[in-house]
């Protein structure tokens, strides 16, 4: 029972883990702006606003560290990032950066290292655990829902989820003919990422806030996740690598019910009901919390199980098997 | 006159550095040297302080500098082009011509304010504007018949100091987050009924 | 904002671009513009905050690269830039002078005597003050003439600090020297 409930709760972890991310990626900005005034040792020569964002990251940051210089210790984006010593990198920009320059950097490539291989383990798990732009696209999901019971019509179309496979291999094609580092431009978490840091280190957004937010409003008005089913490469990235990941979600059909809230809640639009799980899958286990029967749970298996057929407890397995039992308990009576 | 192959036609530069050298606009320690600073605040002078822009096109490095920093309208002012090549630091020696173009939305207005011949070093341009906009500056010159133009901005009248694309953001921000909050547990059950409906 | 047309002359690449440096210890431009990964990572760690970022007026391959404009804030040669790459685009220099007079190239300063107050015979000298490497990358003579020397690394330290509007001495970067 205890592990159910721990498995239940997991979605509200993935989420605080997210608003972490997220948290991080606009508290550096700021850090950094204080490191400068810091290091300019300046303070009277502040105006009001900066004495604030002053004052406000000495009281934040003084119980952390002793002398401010020590907050380089962790500096970057989820698109590369340090941390103390270490360097650490999304694979799509090693990919990225060897296409554009045609050769192979492999200090660089080492930094990514770690989420290759959490990725080869557990799947697109980036994608529902850190990448800041899920995040935002989750939020704009429910957001959806609400201008959907106002009225406006949404999540029109569904398309082929191996649409964003042609973008990686067209991206990093593109990338190898000319040169130019178009991949990080479209990819969502690099934007967030940069935009976060432009509009508060620099003096404003850039031209990549305007294409994040049309793919938010293509989110709502086209296709749910429309972005990160069809078109990022990063997460196709993340799902060919997460093929035969070993942590998978798998259903137990001998308690499920078929009640659909697992198809119902998921994002990406698998269908947990029918064990079609997949490479796309990030487990970010909102179906594990949603499902009333805990049936769904984790399993350490590089392969799905093929459809194991209607819930035992639902309606069509119980109709079906209905004529079976009242068969074998006459059986079982007359001797 | 026919464009020859290897030309440099029209040349629009966007904002670039922008640096404000206007001193006296704001509270900043001046260097000063023999107790004198530098500049003045005649517009008279060869470095009187403003608004400075500077780019690299082609073979030459332009600077451009208005008096005053933030013109307003019916204000007289001036403009500095500072024209130098990139390899030597020659200056350039022919004539300039200044045009203002209204770079406002769905406006094509523009109109020759004059053409200057290099004093001691500087293209000096005058103007006064009769109303408040964004406008272009644009400087043309030609070197050995390859025509240069190149486009400045100049706001006369006050910024706003909201940009709109922030705004924009923050907004929807506000409302994604807020209708989640709204939302709140019963998205679940939205989800589910609108899955329910899109399966008949 | 308006959109810049990126019509390239004949056999001479002519980019209408801002006069910009890279950060110190960076690849050369072409090998640059491969290599950088567009984290941002550069300017967060800048405790001058002079790295700016392109955006899109200069081009898809220019979005997102960092530059330093040094008449609005000159690099002081910290060197945190190259450590924190993480690809190498920016090389990690040790913050000895020898090696940055050895590995940095972010350009020349060059001396505008038509500008320059020195010579016109006032005797200035703020720029010479002002460079981290003096009587290695400038000079002075008569009346605080300066003179850049070979081994200017392009900081731009002396373009910040000088006097003249505009500036008399302007760093002339390495990826726009021609020959």
């Amino acid at each position: 029972m205890m592990k159910y409930l721990f498995m239940r709760q997991l979605n509200k972890q993935r989420l605080c883990c997210l608003s972490l991310v997220f948290l991080l990626l606009i508290y550096l900005p700021f850090a950094s702006i204080y490191q400068n005034y810091t290091a300019a040792h300046a303070y009277d020569l502040l105006n009001s606003e900066e004495k604030f964002l002053y004052d406000v990251m000495q009281t934040l940051t003084e119980p952390l560290v002793n002398d401010p210089v020590q907050l380089d210790a962790l500096k970057g984006t989820t698109w590369s990032a340090r941390i103390g010593a270490y360097k650490i990198s999304d694979p799509l920009a090693v990919v990225s950066q060897s296409s554009a320059s045609k050769s192979w950097d492999t200090s660089f490539a080492l930094t990514a290292l770690v989420p290759l291989l959490v990725s080869l383990l557990a799947g697109r798990i980036f994608c529902g655990w850190i990448c800041p732009a899920t995040l935002l696209y989750e939020l704009n999901t429910n957001f959806a829902l609400f201008l959907n019971k106002l009225g406006v019509p949404i999540h029109r179309w569904d398309f082929d989820r191996r649409l964003k496979y042609a973008v990686l291999i067209l991206g990093t094609l593109v990338t190898m003919l000319s040169g130019l580092m178009i991949l990080p431009a479209i990819y969502p978490p690099a934007i967030v990422g940069r935009e976060i840091y432009y509009v508060i280190a620099l003096d404003g957004f850039s031209i990549s806030t305007i294409f994040f937010v049309l793919t938010l409003m293509a989110d709502t008005f086209v296709a749910k996740r429309g972005f990160c089913r069809y078109l990022c490469p990063g997460g196709a990235l993340y799902s060919l690598l997460g093929r035969y990941r070993l942590l998978r979600i798998q259903r137990k059909v001998s308690i499920c019910n078929d009640c659909q809230r697992c198809d119902s809640i998921c994002e990406f639009g698998l269908h947990p009901m029918s064990d079609q799980f997949g490479q796309e899958c990030n487990n970010c286990t909102a179906c594990i919390a949603t499902c009333p029967a805990n049936s769904l749970q984790f399993h350490w298996t590089p392969v799905d199980q093929p459809y194991q057929g209607p819930g035992h407890q639902g309606r069509q397995y119980i109709a079906a098997n209905t004529e079976l039992i009242a068969t074998d308990a006459r059986r079982s009576c007359s001797g | 006159m026919d464009n020859p192959p290897c030309l440099i036609t029209l040349r629009r530069i966007v904002l670039l550095s922008v640096t404000l050298s206007c001193l006296s606009y704001q509270s900043v320690f001046a260097h000063h040297v023999l107790g004198r600073p530098a500049y003045s605040l005649n517009e008279d002078s060869n470095t009187p302080p403003s608004m400075s822009v500077e780019t690299q096109v082609g073979d030459f490095f332009v600077t451009y500098m208005v008096f005053p920093a933030f013109p307003k309208a019916t204000q007289p002012g001036r403009i500095n082009l500072y024209i130098q090549g990139i390899d030597e630091g020659r200056y350039f020696n022919d004539n300039v011509t200044f045009l203002v173009i209204d770079d406002a939305f769905f406006s094509n207005r523009q109109e020759i304010i004059g053409t200057q011949n290099i004093d001691d070093g500087v293209y000096r341009q005058g103007f006064v504007f009769k109303e408040n906009g964004e406008y272009l500056i644009r400087a043309h010159f030609e070197d050995n018949e390859v025509p240069y133009d190149i486009d400045f901005p100049l706001q006369i009248g006050e910024h706003s100091p909201v940009k709109p694309l922030v705004v924009t953001v923050l907004v929807l921000l506000f409302t994604i987050v807020g209708s989640n909050l709204l939302i709140g547990k019963r998205a679940q059950l939205a989800k589910f009924r609108a899955y329910r409906k899109s399966e008949t | 904002m308006l959109l810049v047309p990126l019509r390239a002359a004949h056999a001479v690449s002519q980019k209408i671009t801002r006069r910009y440096l890279r950060p110190p210890g960076s690849l050369k431009e072409v090998d640059f513009l491969t290599a950088c990964i567009r984290c941002g990572q550069c300017g967060e760690v800048c405790p001058n905050r002079c790295i700016e970022y392109f955006g899109f007026d200069e081009g898809v391959s220019m979005k997102d690269t960092p530059y330093i404009v040094p008449r609005v804030k000159a690099c002081i040669l910290c060197m945190k830039c190259g450590d924190i790459c993480p690809t190498g685009a920016i090389q990690p220099v040790q913050r000895l002078a020898e090696h940055i007079i050895a590995n940095v190239d972010m350009g020349k300063a060059r001396v505008d005597e038509n500008l320059c107050l020195s010579f016109q015979g006032k005797t200035c000298g703020v720029c010479y003050r002002a460079c981290p490497l003096p009587d290695i990358a400038i000079r002075v003579g008569m009346l605080e003439q300066p003179h850049v020397l070979d081994q200017c690394v392009g900081c731009g330290l002396c373009e910040r600090s000088c006097i003249q509007l505009p500036q008399a001495i302007k760093v002339i970067p390495a990826h726009t020297r021609l020959g």
